[in-house]
């Protein structure tokens, strides 16, 4: 078998064998339950929000507890010395986030077609989650390649949301409008993430849909090619140099 | 198997290398040890031939090929034994191992690896219930899981009882005489002059000796021999070993004196480690 497939199955395993996606899906029961007792008829304008908080955060949050547990038990230098190259590993740990993404969406959308009569766009929404889940699972591994231990990606991950995740959901639910921040807001990749997700829900703006879709476009490639040029300075350091 | 030329190497932002120069081979067949103090470079130097350490300065050669034109593939070659565990913990024995077994072109036969170190019952479960011995073991089946040409061993019997130590170094001994090839760093001077065809010294990022075993304790031993015995009291009295035979005083000795020891003058590994280094096996 291919050996990406082989790394995905493993780290799909691993997910399991470690409570992680029990975790995940623990945090996709909530959703379901808040979109549940949220008492509007109509979810399309939340839907994409909560997909918004998972796919974003979430994905940072599992690529950075996976890796984590590398690094604790130095299993990551075992990887190091295996027939694999990064750009296998890397991707592996990416399409493992995804599938977990994928599987949240699954569950929201079984719900909301069920129980609340949802109307989404199923294509785009999967792609959506597709684009901004890998992109994200990529900022995750930069971000732990930067983080010594789980305490400090919590501390990062934090930053990220302060910095990153608030502004965007203020301005989603537009407590914050002024121009500047609005203009400010197209280099924000969850401000972009959040464009996509809600595209296939509600009606966005096509100038702002592609230019979403293209910044998270470039900026998967770009995380991806910075990911791949930092691991050699990763691996160096966690092989215990 | 792999040649080493001028090896140098720098980490970032050090100040000074951390491998000077250093040019050695080890051939096929061989047990290679190579032993130092702490921080001497062993383990660098052990990670730049694993490919794990970029950026040296030098040639390497495996089997005549530059090691840095040499891609991922030649894992499925080299084997490498770990001195810390680097397991799974959550799963079973035998889930790391498949998880492993299955990115290798070939495999061993896993069954009698698991069999042989004591750990077949046990594959079963999870690596976390093991004791600190029983993961070291899991560590070299790790190791030989890919059924490697070469393999590289750090400490391998650091933290295993006497038992399942002389389990593992019968291991490395059958390794050999099978053809393969071992690159050993060790502190234990007792497995590496039990198991070694050569040994190198490194200090400092230098190497400052290279030979056998007996070469090294014959060139730093002394031709002499001593003799505990007693006479009324106990005493002792020491002879060169030339002309031994015809030593009127030695004859007398073991002749006509209860003997308490003797010994030759060959020294042990463990102090020329001390002599070649120039600091304690502890330190």
């Amino acid at each position: 078998m291919n050996r990406l497939l082989l790394l995905y199955a493993g780290e799909v395993t691993r997910m399991r064998k470690y409570g992680i996606t029990l975790a995940s899906l623990g945090v996709a029961v909530l959703w379901v339950l808040l979109l549940h007792f949220s008492e509007l008829q109509d979810i399309s304008g939340i839907f994409p929000l909560v997909l918004f908080v998972d796919t974003t955060l979430m994905s940072v949050l599992l690529v950075g507890v996976s890796m984590t547990f590398e690094k604790q038990e130095n299993s990551i230098k075992s990887m190091l010395v295996l027939p694999i190259s990064k750009d296998d590993y890397l991707l592996s740990k990416s399409l493992s986030t995804v599938t977990s993404s994928i599987t949240t969406l699954l569950l929201l959308l079984v719900y909301g077609f069920l129980m609340k009569g949802l109307r989404v766009n199923i294509v785009g929404m999967f792609g959506a989650v597709l684009l901004v889940s890998f992109v994200f699972s990529q900022l995750g591994v930069l971000l732990t390649y930067s983080s010594k231990d789980f305490t400090s990606l919590l501390t990062s991950m934090f930053k990220f949301t302060l910095l990153l995740t608030i502004p965007t959901v203020l301005q989603f639910l537009k407590i914050f409008e002024a121009d500047w921040f609005g203009y400010l807001q197209y280099l924000n990749p969850t401000k972009n993430a959040l464009v996509l997700l809600l595209a296939p829900a509600i009606a966005v703006e096509a100038k702002d849909l592609l230019i979403a879709i293209i910044y998270l476009a470039v900026l998967g490639m770009l995380s991806f090619i910075a990911a791949r040029r930092a691991f050699d300075g990763y691996a160096m350091k966690e092989s215990g140099c | 198997m792999f040649q080493i030329s001028n090896l140098r190497f720098r980490y970032p932002r050090a100040k000074e290398d951390t491998i000077r120069g250093i040019s050695f081979e080890f051939r096929e067949g061989e047990i290679f040890g190579f032993l130092g103090p702490s921080g001497a470079g062993k383990s660098t130097t052990q990670k730049i031939m694993t490919k794990i350490l970029k950026g040296f300065e030098g040639q390497i050669l495996y089997r005549g090929r530059d090691l840095n034109a040499c891609g991922r593939e030649i894992f499925n070659d080299i084997g490498v034994g770990f001195e810390v565990p680097v397991h799974f913990s959550k799963l079973t024995a035998m889930e790391n191992i498949d998880f492993y077994k299955r990115l290798y072109r070939c495999s061993a036969d896993v069954e009698w690896l698991l069999k042989r170190v004591g750990l077949w019952d046990d594959r079963n479960k999870k690596v976390a219930e093991f004791s600190q011995g029983m993961k070291i073991r899991l560590n070299f089946v790790r190791a030989l899981l890919n059924d490697p040409k070469v393999l590289f061993l750090d400490e391998p019997t650091n933290g295993l009882d006497p038992k399942n130590a002389r389990i593992i170094k019968d291991m490395i001994l059958e390794f050999k005489q099978s053809g393969g090839t071992v690159f050993l760093t060790t502190h234990m001077m007792h497995d590496a002059d039990e198991l070694c065809d050569r040994i190198a010294f490194i200090v400092n990022g230098e190497i400052r000796e290279i030979d056998s075993p007996k070469n090294l304790k014959l060139r730093f031993g002394r031709r002499v021999v001593e003799v505990e015995y007693r006479d009324g009291e106990t005493k002792k009295a020491m002879f060169n070993m030339d002309g031994l035979g015809f030593n009127e005083q030695f004859l007398d000795i073991i002749r006509n004196k209860e003997l308490v020891t003797m010994h030759s003058g060959e020294t042990t590994l463990d102090d020329i480690f001390i002599k070649v280094t120039g600091v304690k096996l502890h330190e």
